[in-house]
């Protein structure tokens, strides 16, 4: 095993690999902000300069401090109204356009303030206000959120999404009240799972904002995509496992990774189904797709509260519905494939690259003399699956599923070939 | 490099609108974040697109820094969010991080390892990942990392060890 020290030269050196020194660095940042900063600046109404801003006379300071102070309290009393009397609480608004909703997530997602900014993390520091103006917000998104019935695309998300809120206020409350009690544990478990919230709302937010009724292939491409990282999710399979140890302790962080990572896995995924939102011919694959993949963050998210409070059962309990929603997903991705056919069987069975070939592929990864032995790619099919294996170093195996259409394969839902 | 206060003429200069004071400020983060914004993403202009965003942000954002503050875990925390905007919001960037790695040379010993390293790296949570950098690719000591993470020191040296220990497991198991 190697040591500490070991290990840091080998991090310091794998990290070096991939990050060439940067002598441009400075001017390609410096030119960009430039840029930025002028069009920032035409953006806005001109300024007059400060050399050229005359001294008022005495007299017109207080006075001038006595309109903005009439004003400023207008503008209070005016958002005010705007908050409490534009949606009458006593009725649902009713469906709204896609237009219209997109338009009100966008509104209440810029309303948040700033991201967590470390001003509430540690017992010294200055708590609790940073906390209130995103209780407010979060608070008024919610309440706008219930007030509408969202249109039949984003039903489904829009349920996970006020769940998702809701969390965030209950973590802020927590991070809160662990102040209170002068609670460091808690309050940083509660920091990391309000800015894991945080995060993952405005996520979604800019998802459904940017959503747009997709192609069938750019769809099925784009659920092909998504259901490979659910089928490479090593969280999210130690969590569905029966004989997983990282979970014995809920608030281990182990478990915690778990968690953490799974959830951000299938928020990836949630979001994916929304931005390229399913064609009429698959709206109903799609659907099913969704439901199961709120249930999986549904029980995500249950997970994580437990996780808070150390409730054993309640985490259980999320598990549960997470285990039970992890097939049902991959189920219903295979449902939503691109057009064809089951291989012809004349395909089936193994293809073997010749080690000259796969050294290519390998890049001279193979050793010498080449034989199939030490250096060979082997691709194998089923009537609906493909699989392939290599022992060329460096490359590990995938598989997935595959249709023939014509004189084409239609390769998808595949597992990420990656190192792990 | 030693970390200075933010020069106070300078900052004031800076936040009345000099650039010129802003990119005197900025220059000697410039680098940190970028190896910070590297470890993270592994991936050389994802980690100048993200400087770049950090460098604009903070211009924006100058008025947050008080005076006497440090520029740099200041302006390393917004580059660790702004890593943390790309890892999430991009489809490109999560296809990168779970793409196949394959050598450009002629593979050796380092080579592999250097694979099953970032391999591993991509795959602990966040926190220890972001810990893991700015203590053993930048050098920065733990209280400097507290404040950037916004976590406190106990919290920190607690993710590094729990980051060192999965990252250590993750590598033995593709060894094995």
């Amino acid at each position: 095993m190697d040591s500490e020290r070991e290990l840091k030269t080998e991090f310091r050196r794998a990290l070096d690999d991939v990050l060439p020194p940067s002598p441009w660095l400075e001017a390609a940042v410096t030119d960009d902000l430039r840029n930025r900063q002028r069009r920032t600046r035409m953006a806005r109404p001109a300024d007059r300069s400060q050399k050229t801003r005359a001294a008022l006379p005495r007299f017109v300071v207080p006075f001038v401090a006595g309109v903005l102070v009439v004003v400023v309290a207008v503008a209070a009393v005016a958002a005010y109204l705007e908050l409490n009397y534009r949606f009458p609480q006593s009725q649902p608004a009713g469906a709204v356009s896609v237009e219209a909703y997109q338009a009100m997530v966008s509104r209440d997602v810029n309303q948040l303030p700033a991201g967590p900014d470390g001003s509430c993390t540690t017992l010294q520091s200055v708590c609790p206000a940073p906390g209130r103006p995103f209780l407010t917000a979060l608070q008024h998104w919610l309440d706008d959120l219930n007030r509408v019935q969202p249109p039949a695309r984003f039903a489904v998300i829009d349920g996970e999404l006020r769940h998702h809120i809701a969390a965030n206020i209950s973590d802020i409350n927590a991070l809160l009240a662990a102040y209170k009690t002068r609670d460091q544990q808690g309050l940083d478990r509660a920091y990391s799972a309000g800015n894991d919230q945080d995060g993952l709302v405005r996520d979604l937010a800019a998802n459904i904002v940017a959503s747009q009724q997709g192609t069938v292939p750019a769809y099925i491409a784009s659920v092909a995509t998504a259901s490979g990282y659910v089928n490479a999710c090593l969280w999210c399979q130690s969590l569905s496992s029966s004989s997983q140890v990282d979970c014995t302790d809920i608030q281990a962080a182990s478990c915690e990774t778990d968690v953490t990572n799974a959830m951000a896995t299938i928020e990836v995924v949630e979001a994916a189904l929304i931005r390229i939102g399913a064609p009429d011919s698959l709206s109903t694959q799609d659907l099913s797709l969704q439901v199961d993949l709120a249930r999986a963050d549904s029980g995500m998210l249950d997970m994580a509260s437990a996780q808070l409070t150390g409730d054993r059962t309640g985490f259980d309990a999320g598990r549960v519905l997470f285990r039970q929603a992890l097939p049902a997903i991959r189920a219903d991705s295979g449902r939503i494939t691109p057009p064809g056919s089951p291989l012809p069987a004349q395909l089936l069975g193994d293809w073997l690259m010749p080690a000259a070939a796969a050294n290519i592929v390998g890049q001279g990864a193979c050793p010498s003399p080449l034989a199939v032995a030490t250096c060979m790619f082997r691709l194998t099919f089923t009537a609906t699956t493909y699989n392939w294996t290599t022992n060329v170093p460096g490359y590990s195996g995938g598989g997935g599923y595959v249709v023939a259409n014509g004189t084409e394969l239609a390769f998808f839902n595949g597992h990420a070939c990656d190192a792990y | 490099m030693a970390v200075l206060p933010a020069s106070l003429t300078l900052l004031d200069a800076a936040k009345a609108g000099d650039n010129g004071a802003f990119e005197i400020l900025l220059k000697p983060v410039l680098e940190p974040g970028y190896r910070l914004a590297g470890g993270m993403l592994q991936d050389h202009q994802a980690a100048q697109d993200a400087v770049q965003e950090a460098a604009f942000k903070a211009w924006r954002k100058l008025r947050q820094l008080r005076d006497g503050s440090d520029m740099r875990p200041w302006f390393l925390g917004i580059v660790a969010n702004e890593c943390r905007s790309v890892r999430r919001s991009r489809w490109s960037s999560v296809v990168k991080l779970f793409a196949p790695e394959r050598s450009d040379t002629p593979t050796t010993d380092s080579v592999v390892s250097g694979i099953q390293l970032r391999s591993a790296l991509r795959a602990l949570d966040e926190k220890k990942r972001l810990a893991l950098v700015l203590r053993w690719y930048l050098d920065l000591p733990v209280e400097e990392i507290a404040t950037i993470t916004g976590a406190s020191a106990h919290a920190v040296e607690g993710q590094i060890q729990r980051g060192m220990h999965e990252l250590r497991q993750r590598m033995e198991e593709q060894r094995g």
